[in-house]
């Protein structure tokens, strides 16, 4: 019997297990939560705990991805390690504490009762609940999703499906809503339900139905199903309604953002719509006809491939101005502890200004100004001013794919309906990430297209916003089907303008000959 | 000599594809051996390009500017090299494995191959096993070299070198991998003879495997 002692900020608790296993797996035993981006690979170094006792030697592979510092704190990758018989376990609290925006612009339709409207983010699962006769929202609840124990992204938790089967990812994430369900209906004193509505990534709602995901991750990506239709489970005894899926990468949340943003309306109108986050999806409105396209920008400002890149939460830095000549560095909460999505933008549009990097992405090593320009484990880094985050040289480079992935894909969107830049009338930005992002930073970087700051409108969370349309509005279905009868994919990999555009908007200036 | 050779390799460097083809022109009129123009200019250039963005100086599109330049500048030698009677050094099938639609790496270890002298058969992506052994009977082919980018799509380079060790070429052709979720132990697991991480390495391991 191995006795394993977890300590928390003040709190010690104790578990017993039978035998030996490796740690990632005892913290999912005890519903101890740690992101495991690459899924478990050994691949990424992201999965570090603070871990004393028996555990297994460490392997050099895992003694690379470890700082002087972690190793001297006696870090360990849960991926890596074995417990072999009694351990302590520190696992650091970093549940996000921001609260949703969302945006609604619908008219009301009441109805008896309560709802329940879910967002199912790749990252992030946010669920609120409303009572139907007002329209009010009574309680809400934000949790990371439980599924990033399996793969930061759509594709890593794919692999593991494909490796391990669908049923862990199915129960785990159908138990999360359960949890959070109960948290709402206690903290509302609600006890009956009466309407659900589940927004998420194609990829989402395959996993909470328990439907084969492997057609999804390999040309010509094919889903087994594009929903619109009632789940096959009851959540608060209730079978929840999932709305259509664009395609395989263009979901029912997107569905929902558009929803919300109420595109599908705008006849006399060319809009645009791009969701950020840990995909990124675009939805072009023209006239009334919609295009869509994802360009998997990847999870980079969702913080798994950046340094001390981390979710919008206590600890984060979220924005950096510099306002007469000085740099104000804005944290949630208390101490920085790492920096996320908005505050990565803000970084690099500063660093870009201030020359600590130079058109072509590069850190100067010279630089003398705002911070310190340090080694930080055998690569050059930027340490921004007050605080031990760092942003290195390799997480200029991250960023710099993912904004142009996005850049790209906006660009070739629009070439392919025959438009441009100026012929945006509003812009419609998405997302968790978007809600705090400065639209001045992403135009300097190349994020977007110069020239859409006026038109931009930030509308916070889209999907819950548009699954929150389809709980309140009965009008709300009928354009959900306008939407998807109308919409056309664009798909970007393979199309020789997306690969032209991406590689030259990799940069921060446009490649010369 | 030396100096138009210089001036080669800093104009490959900086992605000056249309000025270094030029370049390269000149040089090949002033008498300057056409494998020594490959060599000393173009590959010295690619070379420290290289090392640079193993070190993060310089990125992604930096390295094609430069690769584009190498490519314009094999237009001109390439048949030159030919009629010196500089032998072939051997023929590589590239491609993307099936269900994958990556292709920008691929495409850089294809330019880089090329300027090692090897013959490239870039067969495109998303590409089923059985065509990788078809192209490497059909072009006498020394390797098969496949990209992968998803991970969900590496399974499939298990099936290139099952259907290469279940063929008739299984003795004449190597099999090497590579690809970000790719990694040294992956290749060992399905039998790979190779694994390289970028395009360098692939030109400069698929060189010594055509016994150079």
């Amino acid at each position: 019997m191995i006795t394993v002692t977890f300590v928390e900020n003040d709190t010690v608790r104790r578990a017993t297990i039978e035998h030996p296993m490796k740690l990632s797996r005892l913290l999912k035993h005890e519903h101890v939560h740690l992101d495991l981006p690459c899924g478990g690979n050994k691949t990424c170094g992201k999965c570090k705990v603070r871990v004393t006792g028996h555990l297994s030697l460490m392997s050099d592979i895992e003694e690379k991805f470890l700082t002087k510092e972690e190793l001297a704190s006696d870090y360990r990758l849960a991926c890596h390690t074995d417990v072999l018989g009694d351990v302590t376990v520190y696992p650091s609290n970093d549940e996000s504490d921001i609260l949703s925006t969302v945006t609604l612009n619908r008219a009301f339709v009441p109805s008896e009762g309560y709802g329940l409207a879910i967002d199912i983010g790749t990252t992030t699962v946010a669920m609120q609940l409303y009572d139907l006769s007002s329209g009010q929202l009574l309680e809400e609840s934000l949790r990371a999703n439980v599924q990033g124990a399996y793969g930061a992204d759509v594709i890593s938790r794919i692999h593991y499906a494909m490796d391990n089967g669908h049923t862990v990812l199915q129960n785990s994430i159908q138990e999360q809503l359960i949890e959070m369900a109960a948290e709402c209906k206690d903290q509302a004193k609600v006890t009956n339900i009466h309407k659900v509505v589940i927004a998420g990534h194609t990829v989402m709602l395959h996993f909470y139905e328990g439907l084969d995901t492997s057609g999804i991750a390999v040309a010509p990506f094919t889903p087994f199903s594009f929903f619109g239709k009632e789940s096959v489970f009851k959540l608060c005894d209730n079978k929840p309604y999932l709305p259509s899926c664009m395609s395989a990468y263009v979901g029912a949340d997107i569905t929902c953002s558009v929803l919300a943003a109420d595109m599908i309306r705008h006849s006399d109108r060319i809009e645009l719509l791009v969701d950020l986050g840990t995909n990124g999806e675009l939805v072009v409105n023209h006239y009334g006809r919609l295009y869509c396209a994802s360009t998997a920008a990847g999870p980079a400002f969702e913080g798994a491939n950046l340094t001390h890149g981390m979710r919008g939460g206590k600890g984060a830095i979220s924005k950096l101005t510099v306002v007469d000549a000085s740099l104000q560095v804005e944290t949630i909460g208390g101490v920085a502890t790492g920096i996320c999505g908005s505050g990565v933008l803000d970084a690099v549009s500063v660093m870009l200004t201030e020359k600590i990097i130079d058109e072509t992405g590069r850190i100067d090593e010279n630089y003398k100004g705002y911070g310190q320009i340090i080694d930080y484990d055998g690569d050059v880094a930027w340490r921004i001013p007050g605080t031990s985050v760092v942003i290195t040289q390799k997480d200029i480079r991250q960023v710099q794919l993912a904004k142009s992935a996005i850049c790209a894909g906006i660009q070739t969107l629009i070439e392919e309906v025959g438009i441009t830049v100026e012929d945006i009338e509003s812009f419609y930005v998405a997302g968790g990430f978007g809600y705090h992002m400065n639209k001045f930073s992403a135009s300097n970087i190349g994020l977007f297209p110069k020239g859409l700051e006026e038109q931009t409108q930030i509308i916070g969370n889209g999907a819950l916003s548009g699954a929150i349309a389809l709980l309140l509005d009965k009008e709300a279905k009928i354009d959900e089907r306008a939407i998807i009868e109308s919409a056309k994919e664009i798909v970007l990999s393979g199309n020789k303008s997306f690969s032209d555009y991406y590689i030259d908007g990799m940069l921060f200036e446009p490649l010369g000959d | 000599m030396q100096e138009m050779l210089q001036e080669i390799s800093t104009l490959l460097q900086a992605g000056k594809a249309g000025k270094c083809k030029k370049a390269v022109q000149a040089a090949v009129d002033a008498g300057v051996p056409a494998q020594t123009i490959l060599d000393n200019a173009l590959l010295a250039g690619m070379d420290i390009v290289g090392t640079k963005f193993k070190a993060n100086e310089v990125f992604v599109p930096e390295v094609l500017v430069a690769a584009r330049c190498m490519n314009k500048g094999l237009e001109i030698l390439e048949p030159l090299l030919m009629e010196s009677g500089v032998e072939a050094v051997g023929t590589v099938i590239l491609g993307t494995v099936k269900g994958d639609l990556h292709d920008i790496g691929k495409n850089l270890v294809g330019i880089m191959m090329k300027g090692k002298g090897l013959t490239v058969v870039d067969i495109g992506v998303d590409v089923p096993a059985e065509k990788f052994v078809e192209a490497a009977k059909e072009h006498n082919a020394k390797i098969i070299a496949c990209s992968a980018l998803l991970t969900t799509t590496m399974g499939e380079m298990q099936g290139v070198v099952d259907a290469v060790k279940a063929s008739d070429i299984a003795d004449q052709v190597k099999v090497m991998i590579g690809g970000a979720p790719i990694t040294p132990e992956f290749a060992d697991k399905i039998g790979a003879d190779k694994y390289t991480v970028d395009g360098a390495e692939a030109a400069t391991v698929a060189f010594e495997m055509c016994g150079q």
